[in-house]
């Protein structure tokens, strides 16, 4: 052997005892301190850039979705008609609610707890699927299980997995996302929702005799720890029933573009 | 050795703002496009082994800290690959040409998907997952992708590279009569 390559094969040997201790040393959380700091200096760095890219993406979409708007905003025209009506309607209960609870003293809390998290990054080959990165972990008070919400509160994922000060995210659209769920029809009928392929949400074993339509909205029903009743998960775009089936499905859109999102707020239990 | 490793951050701190924050939030199939390889491979050409084993290192630590995947695949499959495109490089692809720099990331970027897939496979069966592989046709099909992605990044640096020094300009010797 020459000199040369014994030098080199000294150094790889030297990089590879080098990775080694590192990843024994992480294992014994002697690292911890050391991840947590470079964690703290990178995270400032990925969330302005992400927001960036997101700005690009959310341009690209547009662009690609003009052919779809003419048919949109015909959509919307009529939608829009029924929620004047729909809001004409429930000022009146608003104003009959208003004064019930005058009467009762009774006052809505909705103040969540929640904190606030920017997106640092997203995508990794992982058993998760597609999931995005957080710049709020377990020091935060986060842990796996808690729903996130985008600025108008409609549900957007799921904690995954938590990190001291990053954490994983699944969009409600993945299919590792699940959510306790009822539709706003007649019989509020429960059920779980699941991501599918990254694109919609469903709801399986609906029995055959609820009536649910396209349009309803999908709530979290208040039957999972930590995740309160009424927030919008989605609205119903198709149900699939088969007469021979004692089940039928939902197929449920999600309300808002979840690839647009740069802010993320975590309820807390 | 302190510039060795100040330099070493801010390229790493450079390379992983740009692959983690900006080219992963990309629309369609953008982001998979492999910037770390890609200045891996770069790295070696133009400096050394050692120079691109730092680079390996610092960047696959980072990936690491923030990946949810178990800690040491990024590290153990950038060194991996880092070792097999030096042994390509030093063996095969000796003459800096744009074809030896797009076969080499072509080969760099199935080695590290592949070495990924397995180091994941090895700690998914110790740790009792079971053996759970996915190599469906959308694994090859984004295989494919990430490939062509790469190589038209790496032309671009190529074409740069080669704009601003002469380091990979062919060099004829002239025998004088």
């Amino acid at each position: 052997m020459s000199y040369k390559t014994k030098i080199a094969k000294n150094k790889v040997i030297v990089f590879v005892a080098v990775i080694g201790l590192l990843i024994f040393l992480h294992f014994l959380k002697i690292t911890s301190p050391a991840e947590s700091v470079l964690t703290y200096i990178f995270n400032p760095f990925f969330s302005g850039f992400y927001s960036f890219s997101t700005s690009l993406r959310t341009q690209y979409n547009e662009q690609m979705d003009k052919r779809d708007l003419v048919r949109l905003m015909r959509q919307m025209e009529i939608e829009r008609n029924q929620l004047m009506v729909d809001n004409a309607k429930l000022k009146t209960l608003e104003d009959e609610n208003e004064s019930l609870r005058k009467y009762l003293s009774f006052f809505e809390n909705n103040k969540y707890q929640y904190v606030m998290a920017a997106i640092i990054g997203q995508g990794e080959l992982s058993d998760l699927g597609q999931g995005i990165t957080i710049n709020k972990g377990s020091v935060d008070g986060l842990s796996a299980g808690l729903a996130v919400m985008n600025s108008q509160g409609i549900i957007v994922g799921k904690v995954a997995e938590v990190k001291d000060r990053v954490s994983r995210l699944v969009l409600t659209t993945n299919g590792q996302c699940k959510f306790a769920a009822a539709i706003q029809n007649a019989n509020k009928t429960v059920g779980i929702t699941q991501g599918d392929l990254g694109l919609t949400i469903k709801m399986d074993y609906i029995p055959q005799t609820e009536s649910i339509k396209s349009g309803d909205i999908i709530v979290t029903s208040g039957l999972e720890k930590g995740i309160p009743r009424g927030l919008v998960i989605g609205r119903i775009s198709e149900v699939k029933q088969k007469s021979n089936e004692l089940w039928q499905t939902a197929v449920i859109e999600p309300v808002i573009n979840l690839n647009e999102l740069v802010i993320v707020s975590v309820l807390l239990p | 050795m302190l510039k060795k490793i100040a330099i070493n951050f801010f390229l790493v701190l450079g390379l992983l703002t740009a692959q983690f924050g900006l080219v992963s939030g990309l629309p369609g199939i953008l982001p998979g496009i492999n910037l770390i390889i890609a200045s891996l491979i770069f790295t070696l050409a133009l400096a050394d082994f050692p120079a691109a084993a730092y680079l390996a290192l610092g960047a696959g630590l980072i990936e690491d800290i923030y990946s949810f995947l178990p800690f040491g695949l990024h590290l153990g499959s950038l060194f991996l690959t880092l070792i097999a495109v030096n042994f390509l490089y030093k063996s095969f692809f000796t003459n800096r040409s744009l074809y030896s720099f797009a076969a080499l990331t072509a080969l760099a970027n199935l080695a590290y998907l592949f070495t990924q897939k397995i180091i994941e496979l090895i700690i998914n069966y110790f740790s009792g997952a079971g053996i759970k592989a996915d190599f469906s046709v959308n694994f090859w099909l984004e295989a494919a992708s990430i490939v062509i992605l790469n190589i038209i990044l790496t032309a671009v640096i190529f074409y740069i590279v080669n704009y601003l020094s002469h380091r990979f300009k062919p060099v004829f010797l002239v025998r004088r009569k």
